[in-house]
């Protein structure tokens, strides 16, 4: 068990996180609502969350509440493995995959043989009481990324500005949040706040060569030097402006503060096979796959072994408005795959503060909407979706998944077949509550964030 | 006259404003230690105009509050607009020097930074009108906006075909060049092939909304208006440069009878967009009753550009353009922060037929750009306290390709560009279509290398899953280390920044020796040497050298390059 010392907070913030012993600690006193609903979240600053954002709006009904009428679902749904209430979509494949077989001896279980260790919210709504859902990309980008209209700093910079082992310090590796993609829906989870940003990496491939092979090595002389430039400059510029420049400057002491988790050959997924600690990078690859998700998966995995609380990544191209049959059964699998590898990986994966990261970690899904504009054969006239804020779209349903996830098979708030409203008496869940709740499992505080939200808690 | 929607929002101000007793004379307390960008007490005339004549405090005749914009005359509507939240409330911000000023138009107008030779070539002995002028006569001025508008209409030819975008692209240049009309170039382009071909169904309304009305259009819109651009569609027809290519064409079938309704519209009064089918009954996908756009015949044509028409005639279109260049020159919302502004530029478009190329310069010699953008606030912890952005001259981040391409010249590395049409080159059986990369081996094979630098840092976005991004932080400031590792290293004799040919003698680690290199090396690149502010910063840095070691004076020299070309400095202009 690690212990939180002032030496270890000293030493932690001397470590290059300026902008956070600035931006992070309140100079007043806050008094917490205490929620019920927070209560029955197992919150710990150990615990690990990652965020799957599935950018231009998936259509997760056919995936995840499948038992509906053609219309929402045309391809129907599959048994899926005992226990399981959900809809398991037909679209997922059914069979185990062979990749695993020789590295680890046994076929790695498909997302369906797995179902019964996911909860499925069905009812995830942006705006929970008014009269139409969100159709809109930017508004729900704003809700989706800062858990409010109107956005505002990223759910990966609320996590850097206020989880513990940023504020005080952790006497285990730690390292900032992180965001890996480059869709303009996954970017925007790293909205600044203030000065503070999370580290934002476009993909593991690109990550590779912005690493180089000395990381941004630079003589002690130097760095000074650089940084008397740096403050010379912003001393003479707007409150508005200096702010704009530290932010630079944070992200060059970083360079410095993280230099050995950079120059770790672990972080070279695709061309360092053999590295990584308890799996290796090529065992990654055969859980994971080699997709783009896959690989900036495995990428994000190495965050959290670093100590990374928090890692978004994005996957692209669920933006169907037409031609969406194919396209859509790809997407859909290459997901289902980084699931199925994230519940088979991080059951491998030993914690520093004792078990697996399985049993410490809370994977979820977040996605601008779903989809709707439907015909009777479940497209719209161009062979794809669209999403007007009509229940198709506004309902989305999500997975959820981790060790400390008890509800695993379960399935909350369930829609009519034929118009996808819900049901009488199922529960509605809001966006920023299921991204309260996130938090929450990270041990933040979230009613200062979102005064009011109770976080959700029925998957636990 | 289209007044601005937050034309409201003045009065507030300017109420908020007058209750403060905001007057010349009286300055804004706009932080703890404040000294800098008061207003002149001996009535000095001010950036941004000038004053008509001694005589100040109240009006002679009528006893009502004369102001100092009262006393000022103007030669640009935005300095007249700007005045009364500036001059008004008793700021005078401090004219950009040369060089300051140089680097801000070379950056924004022609895509890099200068070397001291082009700023002794272009800036030095010109005046900021003849600077602007100059500059916005340059192609690189014309290129540059392209460049902006290939963001706006997400252009590649891994979805559309490569010679509609390069149409369109010629279409900007037009614009640009000042040969067409804001307006005609919105008729075309929102049913240009380009854009028909780039997106489908409802979102060629929503991107029309965001190219031309300065937002997305909502569900409602979506649907209401979708009618007028219905009939398009694409077929596959491979090209010999380009197998992936795909015809934009109209399917005049979709809305033949008993469809007419699929084409009417009544959001924006009542319209229908019909070109009836040649051929009625014939229902064949590929058909007669499906015509390529190429085929169309002018009277066709007009009546399929409605959508653009009507998107021409929004109140909010001409004011879409002017918040666009706003921020695009300033850095800021300077539209929704000066509404004045905002509406003195849109009455200009309104007037001036459309003329782009006035509202550009007008902009960029008045007092909100030609200002210098240092400006002297205290210790504010409260952004709600912090002065407004209008204070004092704009403060941007260099786009990544211009980055990287100034960085790649000063220190002589051939890099090329990128294609901001094509982000990857497409091909069919007689080889890759047209472009403008580098080309490396034989035929026309393009040479990435510089896009995939510059994709490390945001720029050269593929418009499909990566779009344009100014980014900082960690993995910002890793990239920029790593790739100036590579280009200091490169640089050689006859590249700008050489930092070895600022070392007379390989042995010399003395004071004066690493003084005199480190500030030519930053000379090379800034234009001028470092500021005095920041000696204590030099002399840690000359001091460190000479303590290490194992720093010669070459490592220092090169050490500066690199931590020049990413210096504050460098990258926020």
């Amino acid at each position: 068990m690690s212990s939180i010392t002032k030496s270890n907070r000293r030493s932690f913030l001397k470590l290059g996180l300026g902008g956070i012993a600035t931006g992070a600690i309140a100079p007043w006193v806050w008094t917490p609502r205490i929620s019920k609903a927070g209560l029955g979240i197992p919150a710990s600053r150990h615990n690990h969350l990652i965020v799957i954002n599935l950018d231009g709006g998936a259509r997760s009904v056919p995936m995840f509440n499948g038992a509906l009428d053609t219309r929402w679902n045309p391809m129907g749904t599959q048994p899926g493995a005992a226990g399981t209430e959900w809809g398991v979509g037909m679209v997922f494949d059914s069979a185990p995959y062979a990749d695993t077989q020789v590295p680890f001896g046994v076929a790695m279980p498909s997302l369906p043989m797995i179902s019964n260790e996911v909860c499925v919210l069905g009812t995830l709504d942006h705006t929970p009481g008014a009269a139409a859902g969100v159709g809109d990309h930017n508004v729900a980008r704003d809700i989706i990324s800062a858990g409010k209209t109107g956005g505002g700093p990223g759910m990966m910079s609320l996590i850097y500005a206020r989880h513990k082992n940023y504020t005080e310090g952790s006497a285990g590796l730690v390292f900032p949040p992180v965001v890996i993609g480059s869709g303009a829906a996954t970017t925007i989870f790293g909205i600044p706040e203030g000065s503070i940003t999370p580290v934002m990496v476009p993909s593991f491939s690109e990550f590779a060569s912005q690493s180089g092979d000395d990381a941004g090595g630079q003589p002690e002389w130097a760095r000074d030097f650089e940084a008397g430039l740096d403050g010379a400059t912003a001393a003479i510029r707007s409150a508005r402006d200096r702010q704009l420049i530290e932010r630079m400057s944070n992200g060059k002491q970083n360079v410095e503060a993280f230099r050995n988790v950079f120059l770790d050959p672990a972080l070279k997924i695709a061309t360092e096979p053999n590295a990584g600690v308890d799996l290796t990078n090529a065992q990654l690859a055969a859980i994971l796959g080699t997709s783009l998700l896959g690989r900036n998966m495995a990428l994000a995995l190495r965050f959290l072994q670093y100590g990374s609380a928090a890692v978004t990544v994005g996957d692209n191209g669920w933006d169907t408005h037409s031609a969406e049959m194919g396209a859509y059964s790809m997407s859909a699998n290459t997901l289902a795959r980084v699931l199925a590898g994230l519940n088979f990986a991080l059951k491998r994966m030993n914690h520093p503060e004792g078990g697996t990261y399985w049993d410490r970690t809370l994977v979820i899904l977040q996605s601008e909407f779903g989809r709707d504009n439907l015909g009777s054969n479940g497209y719209n006239s161009g062979g794809g979706s669209d999403h007007t804020g009509g229940p198709g779209s506004r309902y989305q349903a999500f997975p959820y998944m981790g060790g400390q996830v008890a509800q695993g098979g379960k399935f909350f708030g369930r829609t009519n077949a034929m118009t996808m409203e819900p049901l009488a008496g199922e529960p509605i869940y809001g966006t920023t509550a299921h991204m309260a709740m996130a938090l929450a499992y990270l041990d933040i505080t979230t009613e200062e964030i979102w005064p009011g939200i109770d976080p959700v808690a029925d998957i636990f | 006259m289209k007044k601005t929607v937050l034309w409201s929002a003045v009065a507030g101000l300017m109420v908020a404003a007058g209750c403060r007793g905001d007057v010349v004379g009286e300055p804004i307390d706009f932080g703890d230690d404040s000294t800098g960008m008061v207003p002149d007490s001996d009535g000095e005339s001010t950036t941004g105009g000038e004053m008509a004549d001694e005589s100040s405090g109240t009006g002679s005749d009528t006893g009502e509050e004369v102001t100092a914009c009262d006393e000022m005359t103007f030669d640009n509507v935005v300095d007249e607009a700007a005045c009364p939240f500036i001059q008004d409330l008793g700021v005078s911000p401090s004219e950009a020097d040369s060089v300051e000023f140089c680097r801000r138009a070379y950056i924004d107008l022609l895509g890099e930074s200068p070397t001291d030779i082009e700023y002794e070539a272009d800036c030095k002995w010109s005046t900021k009108d003849e600077i602007v002028d100059a500059f916005m006569a340059r192609p690189e001025y014309v290129l540059v906006s392209q460049r902006m508008w290939g963001d706006v209409f997400h252009y590649t030819s891994a979805i559309t075909h490569h010679q509609y975008i390069a149409d369109l692209d010629a279409l900007v240049a037009q614009l640009y060049q000042g040969t067409i009309s804001y307006g005609v170039f919105a008729e075309l382009a929102a049913t240009h092939p380009a854009f028909l071909g780039r997106w489908d169904g409802l979102d060629l309304v929503g991107y029309s909304f965001l190219a031309f009305l300065g937002r997305d259009a909502n569900p409602a819109e979506r649907l209401a208006l979708e009618p007028l651009w219905h009939m398009w569609g694409e077929r596959d027809m491979p090209h010999p440069n380009q197998s992936n290519a795909r015809n934009v064409v109209l399917d005049t079938r979709q809305c033949a009878a008993p469809n007419e309704a699929d084409c009417y519209s009544d959001y924006w009064g009542e319209h229908t967009v019909i070109i009836p089918p040649p051929v009625p009954g014939d229902v064949t996908p590929n058909g007669p009753n499906v015509l390529d756009q190429a085929s169309l015949t002018p009277e066709q044509w007009n009546q399929l550009r409605l959508p653009g028409r009507l998107i021409a005639e929004r109140p909010t279109f001409h004011e879409a353009y002017v918040d666009r260049a706003l921020r695009r020159y300033l850095g800021y919302d300077a539209g929704a922060e000066l509404p004045t502004v905002r509406q003195a530029l849109v009455d200009m478009l309104d007037q001036n037929g459309g003329d782009i190329r006035e509202i550009e310069r007008e902009i960029l010699t008045s007092i909100l750009y030609t200002s210098s953008n240092q400006f002297d606030e205290g210790e504010v912890d409260n952004p709600d306290d912090w002065a407004p952005p209008y204070w004092h001259g704009p403060v941007k981040q260099m786009d990544a390709e211009d980055w990287l391409r100034t960085a790649a010249k000063l220190t002589g590395v051939e890099l090329g560009s990128c294609d901001h049409r094509y982000p990857e080159v497409q091909s069919g059986p007689s080889g890759l279509h047209p472009h403008n990369y580098p080309t490396m081996g034989a035929g026309n094979a393009p040479n990435y290398e510089f896009r995939d630098k510059a994709q490390l840092l945001g720029g050269c976005p593929d418009h499909s899953t990566q779009f344009r991004e100014r980014r900082t932080g960690l993995i910002a400031a890793l990239t920029q280390a790593t790739l100036t590792t590579e280009l200091c290293e490169a640089a050689d004799l006859d590249s700008p920044i050489y930092p070895l040919q600022f070392i007379e003698d390989p042995m010399d680690k003395s004071e004066e020796a690493l003084t005199t290199a480190a500030n030519q090396v930053y000379s090379a690149a800034m234009v001028r040497p470092i500021p005095e502010a920041a000696t204590d910063a030099l002399m840690t840095g000359v001091s460190g050298c000479r303590d290490d070691l194992a720093c010669t004076p070459a490592d220092f020299a090169v050490e500066t390059c690199r931590l020049t070309l990413k210096a504050a400095d460098f990258l926020f202009y």
